[in-house]
């Protein structure tokens, strides 16, 4: 074999192996147990949907072809998320002062961890940071397992479950 | 979906340019593990065959362990004397190292590059990124994350292309200064034999 062979000869395996690698499917790792962790970093959107969400994504984003369908569809789908948790943080503060318990004297922040079920109900709920008054702590527990199953997601968010960390606020007359 | 699609345009002169270094990697790997020169011991049994059967035997033993040499070492063989004979095994030399030296340039560029183009991936994907968060007027974290995330993927290509191929550059460097000296010191011992009687057998 001469070298002009030689070279070809390797530039035809330098070829196959680089199309060989990019059969591989890449794409994000996915969170622990399938759930999705979701930042609370959303939640000063108003909880009153946004009018027209289908018409502004349609108007910006031009639809041509599969992939631009499929962009589409997932900037629908983190709209609706974000609307839900804001949704679901607004169920929960609602439920901060439940009757029984008076803690409106008390101020602090309590951060609590739970998990949205795809019946929307929350599970493994975990406190993150205490307020340092048991109290508070108490009650934004039980508003948050008040608040379980209230908020309904819409249906292009059926199936997946959701990891979320929500601060409580407890301060005067608010 | 392709990481060619997730990585942007510039995955496309990235794989090419993979492509091509791969295919000089693996060339050059070739050439210089199979196109050895003679051992310090061949050589000397060289001298040995050369002194006893002449010329033509010590280059035929050439042309079958070292066929890549056998132009170095005919002019090594070739009877003759003085400036003129060391000029002759000077070129020769050069046109092997000369072989062995081809397409390392190549790889070279291609580490010092890829990273570049990697890079450049990267800030037009950040640019893109930026744009669209800008123009959609509703801040979302994923967004932005989605679009740093793709834009690094052409800085990894880039950094795996050059790894490599600098790596694979210095190897071959190292191999082309070892052919290099082993050369020179030949061409030292070689013209060390009787200039009359055996070369003219």
């Amino acid at each position: 074999m001469n070298a002009r062979q030689l070279f070809w000869t390797c530039l035809a395996i330098s070829l196959s192996l680089h199309w060989f690698m990019l059969q591989f499917h890449w794409s994000r790792p996915q969170a622990d147990a399938g759930d999705s962790i979701v930042i609370p970093a959303n939640f000063d959107l108003s909880v009153a949907s946004p009018s027209n969400g289908l018409a502004l994504e349609q108007g910006t984003v031009p639809q041509e072809g599969d992939t631009q369908h499929e962009k589409a569809a997932e900037r629908l789908r983190k709209q609706a998320l974000k609307r839900f948790l804001a949704q679901v943080r607004s169920a929960v503060e609602r439920r901060r002062l439940l009757p029984g318990r008076d803690v409106s004297h008390l101020i602090g922040n309590v951060r609590y961890r739970f998990r949205i079920q795809p019946d929307d109900t929350f599970a493994d709920i975990a406190m993150e940071h205490s307020s340092g008054t048991p109290e508070l702590d108490d009650a934004a527990r039980r508003a948050i397992e008040a608040a379980s199953g209230t908020v309904k997601r819409p249906a292009i968010l059926k199936g997946p479950s959701w990891t979320i960390v929500i601060t409580v606020k407890y301060q005067y007359a608010l | 979906m392709s990481i060619l699609q997730l990585g942007g345009f510039m995955m496309w002169p990235l794989l090419a340019l993979s492509v091509a270094a791969l295919a000089v990697i693996l060339e050059r790997f070739v050439v210089f593990t199979t196109r050895r020169f003679p051992s310090a011991d061949a050589l000397e049994e060289l001298r040995t065959t050369f002194r006893a059967q002449g010329g033509d035997a010590a280059l035929k033993t050439i042309e079958d362990t070292a066929p890549a040499f056998l132009d170095f070492f005919k002019a090594c063989f070739a009877p003759g004397n003085g400036a003129d004979h060391e000029q002759n095994v000077q070129s020769a030399g050069d046109d092997v190292l000369f072989r062995f030296n081809q397409r390392l340039d190549f790889l070279a560029t291609a580490a010092a590059t890829a990273p570049l183009m990697g890079l450049l991936g990267t800030v037009i994907g950040m640019i893109n990124a930026f744009s669209r968060l800008s123009s959609s007027g509703d801040v979302d974290i994923t967004m932005l994350a989605g679009g740093i995330w793709q834009a690094l993927l052409t800085t990894a290509a880039g950094l795996c292309i050059a790894i490599p191929a600098m790596l694979a550059h210095r190897w071959f460097l190292r191999q082309y200064d070892k052919i290099a000296y082993a050369m020179q010191r030949a061409a030292r011992v070689l013209p060390d034999q009787p200039e009359t009687g055996e070369r003219d057998q």
